[in-house]
C-alpha cells in the first residue's frame, strides 16, 4: 500500500470524530499521520492496529464531549430562540391593531419587529436542521431588522433590545467560533448589557421641544404645555414650560421601562425665605402609550392632584393640546340625543348625550359612566380624561352620528330614533 | 509523539487522536496556548500549529512533578523501588 492510499484511508477514519474536532485539528493529523506513514511501514498489519487503536480510543469521547457540550446548549438556544422568534412575531401582532393610528415610523418599528422575529425563528429551525449557513444570514438579517427597528423606535424596552442585539450576536459567535462560544457569548452578552442601558438613558426620550398639556382634575380645561428634553452627558434634561407663569425644571427623572417619574422644581432661584407656590415640588408619574406619548397623575405637597400629559415631537398628535371651547345652547342642543355604538371588537354600546348646567355629557350604559365632552371645534369632542377624539356628522344641522379612533380600534355611533 | 515514546521508553505511544484530543483539553483547560512564532522556523511546516505552555500550565506541570516526587520518595522509603532484588 502506498503512503497516498494510506493517507486516504486515514481521512476516512477522520469522519468518527465530530465537526468541528475536524474542522480544527484534521489537517494537523493527517500531517502527523504523513510523518508515522513515513517513520513506520504502512504495509504492515501493526502500524494499523495502532491506526485504529488510536481511533477508537479517542474518536468516541470527542463525540460524546461534543454531544454533551455544544450541540445540546445549541439545541437548547436553538428551541428558545424559535420559541422567542414566535413570540415576537405574536407580540407584534398584537400592536398593529394599535399601530393603524400612530407615526408612520411606529408601524414601521413593528414590521421590522415582525421581520427580526421571523429570521429569528428562521435561525432557530435552521440550526436544529443543522442547515448553519443559514441560520449565520438569518441571524445577521435579524440584526440589521432589529437594529434598523430601535432606531426608528426609541422606546424600546430593555429586555427586547438585549433579546434583540444579543441572541443574535451570541449565536453568530457561537456558530462561528465553536469552541471559543461560551467565552466570546457570555463577553457579548455583557458587553452589551452594559452598552445598552447607558444607550437607552440618552434616547429613551426623543430630544427636542415636546408639547402636552396639564391641569387640576377638577377643573375643565388643561393648559397647553411645552417641555425642552435636551442630553447633557449621558443624562437627560428636561424644562417645562406652561402657556403662563414660571418655567420647571424636572429632577429626580427616572424613566424605567413605561414609567416616567421625576418632581417638578422651579427652574428660577428662589431668593433665600421665600417660599414657593405653584408646581414647586410636585411628583408625577406617567406611563408610555404606544404612540410614545406619556399621561399621568402630579401630585403636590398639598395633596391636590392633576393630569399631565407630553407627547414626543414629531407625532402625529403633536400639538394636540386638549381644548375646552364654548358652545352656544343651540349648538349644544345639535348634539343631545341618544346614539347606538359600535365598539371596536364588535361590542355595543348605547352613548346618551345630555346637558347639564350649560355643560355637555355622555353617559356610557355599557360602562355605566358618565364624563363631559370637551368641545376641540369643527365638531370634534374629546370625552374628558381620554385621549382620542370623535368627530359628529351633522344632516340639516343636527348631528345623526360621529366616529373615533381609540387605541384598540374605532368606535361608531349612529343617533337612535 | 516521537520525544513522548523515547522518554516513556516505548511504554507511551500517542496517535493523533489521542494527542490532539489531549491538546484540545489541555487548551481548553488554558494549560497550554498556541504559539505565534515557530520555536525553530528553518525546521517545521508552515501548516504546523505550535503550541507552549501558559504561566498557569507550568505551575501546574510543576505541582504534578513535585507530587510525583514525593510519591516516589515515599516508595523509596518504602524500599518498593531502588532497592536491587536479592
Amino acid at each position: 500500500m502506498s503512503p497516498a492510499a494510506a493517507e486516504r484511508i486515514y481521512r476516512l477514519l477522520l469522519r468518527a470524530y465530530p465537526p468541528a474536532f475536524r474542522a480544527e485539528y484534521g489537517r494537523e493529523m493527517v500531517l502527523v499521520f504523513r510523518d508515522q506513514c513515513r517513520d513506520g511501514d504502512v504495509r504492515t498489519l501493526g502500524f494499523w492496529v495502532r491506526v485504529f487503536w488510536d481511533v477508537v480510543r479517542s474518536a468516541p469521547a470527542q463525540r460524546a464531549e461534543a454531544t454533551r457540550t455544544v450541540e445540546v446548549i445549541m439545541k437548547l438556544i436553538a428551541i428558545l430562540t424559535v420559541l422567542l422568534g414566535a413570540f415576537g412575531i405574536l407580540g407584534a401582532m398584537n400592536e398593529w391593531g394599535a399601530a393603524s393610528q400612530h407615526a408612520g415610523t411606529y408601524v414601521l418599528a413593528i414590521v421590522l419587529g415582525v421581520a427580526a422575529s421571523l429570521l429569528l425563528l428562521g435561525a432557530g429551525v435552521g440550526i436544529l436542521l443543522q442547515k448553519r449557513q443559514a441560520a449565520r444570514l438569518a441571524l445577521a438579517l435579524s440584526l440589521v431588522c432589529f437594529v434598523a427597528a430601535r432606531l426608528v423606535f426609541p422606546w424600546m424596552s430593555i429586555f427586547l433590545q438585549l433579546i434583540g442585539f444579543g441572541l443574535p450576536v451570541g449565536l453568530l459567535i457561537a456558530l462561528y467560533w465553536p469552541r471559543k462560544s461560551s467565552t466570546l457569548g457570555a463577553a457579548s452578552i455583557v458587553l452589551v448589557g452594559l452598552a445598552v442601558p447607558p444607550l437607552c438613558r440618552a434616547q429613551a426620550l426623543p430630544l427636542g421641544r415636546w408639547t402636552g398639556s396639564a391641569g387640576p382634575m377638577d377643573r375643565p380645561a388643561a393648559h397647553p404645555i411645552t417641555f425642552d428634553v435636551t442630553a447633557v452627558g449621558d443624562s437627560l434634561q428636561i424644562m417645562l414650560h406652561p402657556d403662563r407663569g414660571d418655567d420647571y425644571r424636572l429632577d429626580a427623572i427616572r424613566l424605567r421601562g413605561d414609567s416616567l417619574r421625576f418632581t417638578l422644581l422651579l427652574a428660577r432661584p428662589l431668593p433665600p425665605g421665600d417660599i414657593p407656590g405653584g408646581a414647586h415640588g410636585v411628583r408625577c408619574t406617567l406611563l408610555r402609550h404606544g404612540d410614545g406619548s406619556y399621561t399621568g397623575l402630579c401630585t403636590g405637597p398639598d395633596g391636590m392632584r392633576s393630569d399631565l400629559r407630553m407627547v414626543p415631537p414629531g407625532s402625529t398628535q403633536a400639538g394636540d393640546t386638549v381644548r375646552d371651547l364654548p358652545l352656544t345652547a343651540a349648538q349644544r342642543q345639535s348634539f343631545v340625543g341618544t346614539y347606538s355604538v359600535t365598539l371596536p371588537m364588535g361590542g355595543q354600546d348605547v352613548l346618551r348625550i345630555f346637558e347639564e348646567n350649560g355643560l355637555l355629557k355622555a353617559h356610557s350604559s355599557h360602562e355605566n359612566k358618565t364624563g363631559r365632552l370637551l368641545y376641540q371645534g369643527d365638531g370634534a369632542f374629546r370625552p374628558e380624561g381620554s385621549n382620542f377624539i370623535i368627530t359628529f356628522v351633522f344632516d340639516a344641522g343636527r348631528a345623526t352620528g360621529f366616529t373615533g379612533r381609540r387605541e384598540d380600534g374605532v368606535v361608531k355611533g349612529a343617533r337612535m330614533p | 509523539m516521537k520525544g513522548v515514546a523515547a522518554r516513556s521508553e516505548g511504554t507511551v505511544r500517542l496517535g493523533p487522536g489521542t494527542l490532539y484530543g489531549s491538546l484540545k483539553r489541555l487548551l481548553e483547560a488554558g494549560l497550554v496556548e498556541e504559539a505565534r512564532e515557530r520555536a525553530d522556523p528553518e525546521r517545521g511546516d508552515e501548516r504546523r500549529r505550535y503550541y507552549r505552555l501558559t504561566p498557569l500550565g507550568l505551575s501546574v506541570v510543576r505541582a504534578e512533578a513535585r507530587r510525583l516526587d514525593a510519591l516516589v520518595r515515599a516508595a523509596r522509603r518504602k524500599k518498593l523501588i531502588g532497592v536491587r532484588p536479592a
